[in-house]
C-alpha cells in the first residue's frame, strides 16, 4: 500500500512539474504570471519532476494523505483555470501566439500616433504615474492611453472618469490597478468596464476628487494626485489581447 | 458563477506557481544544511551574546534574502543544526522584508519615498527583535514541535529513528546527492500542503470580497490600520509584490498601507499552518500574535500622530 501511495505521489508531483513546464511555454502564461518569470516557472517544473523521482527513493516512507491531496488540488485548480474559458480575456487577434519563453508579442505599433493632425505619445497609465514622479512627463504634453472606464460618485461629480488597467508585477493574484483621470463633459455617458482609447493633454487636475476606484481583478487603483488628461478625444476600442501591464518603461517607445 | 470559479482557480494557481520556486529553494537550502553542514559550524559564526545573536538574525536577510514562502524549512534546519533560536527566529521574521529586493520594490511602488521603506523596515524590526530577545537562551528543542524520536544530536540518548522520522535523517543511505534529493522532496511535500491551503483560502477571499468593504475600512485611522492588516493576512501576497497592492490603497492613511506591507510577510494564511506544524504551540501562537499586536500599536500610534 505504501509503495502504491508513493507511486501516486510521485506521479502527481511529476504532473505538476510537467504542467509548470508546459505553461511556461504556452501562450497563456501571461494570464497567471508576468512573462519575465517564465524561465523561473520552467526551472521549477524541471525541479519538481526531479523531486518526483526523489519521492520514490525513500522506500520506508508512507506518504501522508494531505500531501497527496494538496498535489491533486493543485492539478484540479490548474485544469479549471486552463480549460474553462476566462471571461476576463476576450478573443482578440493581437493575443500572443507563442510561448512565454520565446514569446512573440504582437507588434506594439509606433511610439507616437497622429489623431486629427495632432501627434500624441503612446503610453500606459503606470508609466504616466511614474513619469510624473520622476519628472519626465510634464503638463502640456500630449499622450494617448488605453484602458477600461472606472467611475465613482465623487469623480462623476467632479467631471472625471478614470481609465485604468491592471498592473501585474509578479502574478495575477498581486494585480494592482493603475489609472489616469480624464476630464469629460458627462461621465455618465461612459459605461464602467468599457475599453477606451483616450488622447489628451496632460494638465493639472481640478475640483474635489476622492473615493476608491474599484476595478475588475483588484480592490482599488492608483491614480495621480496632480495630473490628468484634458481636451481629450475618447474612442471606444476593443480590449487588447493582453489587457495587463507587465512593464514600465522610462523612455519611448512606451509599453502602450 | 463561471467567471467567479475561473477567477478563483486562476488566482489560486498563480499564487502556487509564484511561490513554488521559493519553496523549492528553501527546501533545497535546508537539505544542504542538513546533509553538508557539520554540527556546530553555524554556531561558530554567530556571536555568543544575546543582542549580537538577535542583530545577526535581523540583518542576515541582506546577505541571504529569502521569500516567506521558503523560509520556514530553512529556519527549521538551522535550528536543528544548533543555531540559537535568538538568531534563527528574528531571521525568519525579518529576512522576507529586510532585503534589497523587497526594499527596492517598496521604493518603486511608493515612487521613491524613503520614509515608507524605512517605516516598513521599522515595523518589522521591532517585533522580530522583541521575540528574539524574549526567547533568551532557549534551546532549539524548546521551540520546535516535539519530535517522535529522541534528539541524539542534542545528547538526549540513543537514536530511535523511525520511517516517519521528522528529524530529517530520512533513512537514506547513499551518497550526498541522493540524500539531498530525498530531503528536498520530503521537505517540499511537507510544506507544499500549507502553501496550497493558504493559496486556496487567499484566492477565495480575493475573489469573493466586495470592493465596497474598503469604504467601510477607510472610515478612521484605527479601523484603517486594523482593516488593511487583516486584508494582508487574508490575501497572503508575496512580499516582493505587496508594495504595489498597498500603494493602490491610496485613499487610506499612509501608516495603514505600511502596516499592510509589514504584517503580510510575517503572518499570512500560508505561514500560519507552517508555524503550527514546525514550532511548539506557544511559539507558534507568539509568532502570530506578537507581530499583529506590535505592528498595530506602532502603526496606529504613528497614524494618530499625524503620519
Amino acid at each position: 500500500m505504501a509503495a502504491i501511495l508513493r507511486m501516486i505521489e510521485a506521479c502527481l508531483m511529476t504532473a505538476v512539474g510537467a504542467f509548470f513546464c508546459v505553461l511556461s511555454q504556452s501562450s497563456i502564461y501571461w494570464q497567471f504570471l508576468n512573462p519575465k518569470y517564465a524561465w523561473l516557472t520552467m526551472t521549477s517544473g524541471i525541479l519538481l519532476i526531479i523531486l518526483g523521482f526523489g519521492c520514490l527513493l525513500h522506500r520506508e516512507r508512507c506518504p501522508k494523505p494531505t500531501e497527496i491531496g494538496a498535489l491533486a488540488v493543485v492539478l484540479l485548480l490548474a485544469l479549471v483555470a486552463v480549460v474553462l474559458p476566462n471571461p476576463l480575456f476576450g478573443q482578440s487577434d493581437d493575443a500572443p501566439v507563442e510561448g512565454s519563453l520565446t514569446m512573440t508579442w504582437p507588434e506594439q505599433g509606433p511610439a507616437r500616433m497622429q489623431i486629427d493632425g495632432t501627434e500624441y505619445i503612446r503610453i500606459n497609465p503606470a508609466e504616466l504615474i511614474m513619469g510624473e514622479t520622476e519628472g519626465w512627463v510634464r503638463p502640456g504634453e500630449r499622450y494617448v492611453i488605453q484602458g477600461m472606464v472606472v467611475r465613482n460618485p465623487e469623480l462623476d461629480e467632479a467631471g472625471y472618469i478614470a481609465v485604468g488597467r491592471l498592473f501585474i508585477a509578479c502574478c495575477f493574484a498581486d494585480a494592482s490597478g493603475v489609472a489616469t483621470l480624464v476630464e469629460v463633459d458627462d461621465p455618465t455617458r461612459h459605461e464602467p468596464g468599457q475599453w477606451l482609447q483616450v488622447a489628451g493633454t496632460l494638465s493639472p487636475l481640478t475640483g474635489q476628487r476622492g473615493g476608491s476606484l474599484a476595478m475588475t481583478g483588484t480592490l482599488s487603483a492608483i491614480t495621480s494626485d496632480r495630473l490628468g488628461l484634458t481636451d481629450a478625444t475618447l474612442s471606444p476600442t476593443a480590449q487588447p489581447g493582453v489587457p495587463f501591464i507587465f512593464e514600465v518603461r522610462k523612455e519611448e517607445p512606451f509599453a502602450f | 458563477m463561471l467567471e467567479t470559479l475561473v477567477t478563483f482557480a486562476t488566482i489560486a494557481s498563480a499564487l502556487f506557481i509564484e511561490a513554488t520556486p521559493f519553496l523549492i529553494l528553501g527546501s533545497l537550502i535546508g537539505s544542504v544544511i542538513e546533509v553538508l553542514v557539520p554540527e556546530r559550524t553555524l554556531q561558530r559564526l554567530i556571536p555568543d551574546n544575546g543582542p549580537g545573536q538577535v542583530a545577526v538574525g535581523l540583518f542576515a536577510g541582506m546577505l541571504l534574502p529569502t521569500c516567506e514562502c521558503g523560509i520556514v524549512p530553512v529556519v527549521r534546519k538551522l535550528l536543528l543544526k544548533g543555531v540559537p533560536p535568538r538568531a534563527a527566529i528574528p531571521y525568519m521574521m525579518a529576512a522576507p522584508v529586510i532585503n534589497p529586493v523587497v526594499i527596492g520594490s517598496t521604493l518603486f511602488a511608493f515612487q521613491g519615498d524613503i520614509s515608507v521603506a524605512a517605516f516598513r523596515v521599522l515595523l518589522v524590526l521591532v517585533p522580530a527583535a522583541m521575540l528574539g530577545l524574549v526567547l533568551g537562551k532557549a534551546s532549539p528543542q524548546a521551540v520546535l514541535r516535539p519530535l517522535p524520536v529522541s534528539l541524539q544530536r542534542f545528547g538526549e540518548g540513543a537514536p530511535s529513528h523511525g520511517p516517519d522520522c521528522a528529524c530529517g535523517c530520512a533513512h537514506v543511505d547513499g551518497n550526498r546527492f541522493k540524500r539531498i534529493l530525498v530531503h528536498t522532496s520530503l521537505e517540499f511535500l511537507s510544506m507544499a500542503r500549507f502553501l496550497v491551503f493558504g493559496a486556496v483560502v487567499a484566492a477565495a477571499f480575493k475573489t469573493l470580497m466586495p470592493p465596497s468593504i474598503l469604504e467601510v475600512l477607510m472610515g478612521n485611522a484605527l479601523l484603517a490600520v486594523a482593516g488593511l492588516m487583516t486584508l494582508a493576512i487574508l490575501l497572503s501576497i508575496c512580499s516582493e509584490a505587496d508594495a504595489f497592492v498597498a500603494a493602490s490603497f491610496a485613499t487610506f492613511p499612509l501608516m495603514s498601507q505600511v502596516a499592510f506591507m509589514a504584517i503580510g510577510p510575517l503572518v499570512d494564511l500560508k505561514l500560519i499552518p507552517m508555524f503550527l506544524a514546525v514550532f511548539n504551540r506557544r511559539l507558534a501562537i507568539a509568532l502570530i500574535v506578537v507581530p499583529i499586536f506590535t505592528i498595530y500599536v506602532m502603526a496606529a500610534t504613528l497614524s494618530l500622530g499625524g503620519l
